[in-house]
């Protein structure tokens, strides 16, 4: 995702859903002026404290929206970025919103769960795990919703990621199996039918 | 108003409410969640870290590798 936005120095950056801005930071930290919003204004009471813990509140703003209908002008940023987000959104709704904000040549990446894996979607409806949220109105991706969201765009692919590396869920992200995910890269690049098994998405994005 | 202007209308108040049903929703699932949130030391990122490692390292989610 970093080498597909490129050097973020002095660009306008929005951050989908930003949480409690872990993300937000690091974009800041990168040089980019970051823009994020989230639906829930306690994420954003916590994604400003980090920020100003972290020295970068001048190089950022939060605000409480909803990735339906953003509080920005037409052509505001150069790049988008959102992590687990448009799979809470209105597809059909926040697509359109977030080409509008985007730039003429502006770029975005997501990474999105994706709901193609039926063991997959089982764990996250039976299986209990660490860190494991409550489910709120967010569903996994199907393809249909991914071709759904590129449809916005000029230019959009996606990549399926997370096969054997998936089970690192199970910890609650505590662990990282790193050689499982060197193995996904290579397995998901050559081996086109297991890539529907995969329960993760890299997707990219761009107006011309 | 037409009885299909009506049904328009109520189809238009409908989706509007389960929109804003969603949004309330979600928006209590993520204040639970960010009330637990508290910001230790740990909340401070290391010097050196920006987006460009935290893809490159899979810092904190899925979903950020170099691909």
């Amino acid at each position: 995702m970093a080498d597909y936005v490129g050097d973020l120095r002095g660009k306008s950056v929005l951050e989908l859903g930003c949480g409690t801005g872990e993300t937000s930071v690091a974009l800041a930290r990168s040089g980019a002026n970051v823009s994020a919003f989230d639906i829930s204004p306690g994420s954003i009471d916590v994604a400003r404290k980090r920020a100003d813990m972290n020295g970068v509140a001048d190089a950022t703003e939060f605000v409480v929206a909803a990735g339906e209908d953003l509080p920005y002008e037409d052509g505001s940023f150069d790049v988008v970025i959102g992590s687990a987000v448009i799979h809470h959104l209105d597809v059909e709704r926040a697509g359109p919103e977030t080409r509008r904000v985007m730039r003429s040549g502006a770029v975005a990446a997501f990474s999105e769960p994706l709901a193609n894996n039926p063991v997959v979607r089982f764990a996250r409806d039976h299986v209990w795990y660490p860190r494991k949220s409550e489910r709120g109105t967010d569903v996994p991706l199907r393809y249909s919703d991914l071709r759904a969201w590129g449809e916005h765009f000029d230019e959009f692919t996606w990549k399926e990621i997370h096969l054997l590396g998936m089970a690192e869920r199970l910890s609650g992200w505590r662990w990282k199996f790193h050689t499982l995910h060197k193995t996904d890269r290579v397995v998901l690049d050559h081996v086109g039918p297991l890539r529907s098994l995969a329960n993760y998405s890299v997707i990219f994005a761009r107006r011309a | 108003m037409g009885s299909e202007d009506g049904l328009v209308a109520s189809e238009s108040a409908a989706k509007s409410t389960a929109v804003e049903e969603r949004y309330r929703i979600e928006r209590e699932k993520f204040d639970d969640i960010s009330a637990a949130h508290e910001l230790g030391p740990e909340a401070i990122l290391p010097a050196d870290m920006n987006f460009a490692r935290m893809c490159r390292e899979d810092t904190y989610f899925p979903g950020w590798p170099t691909t």
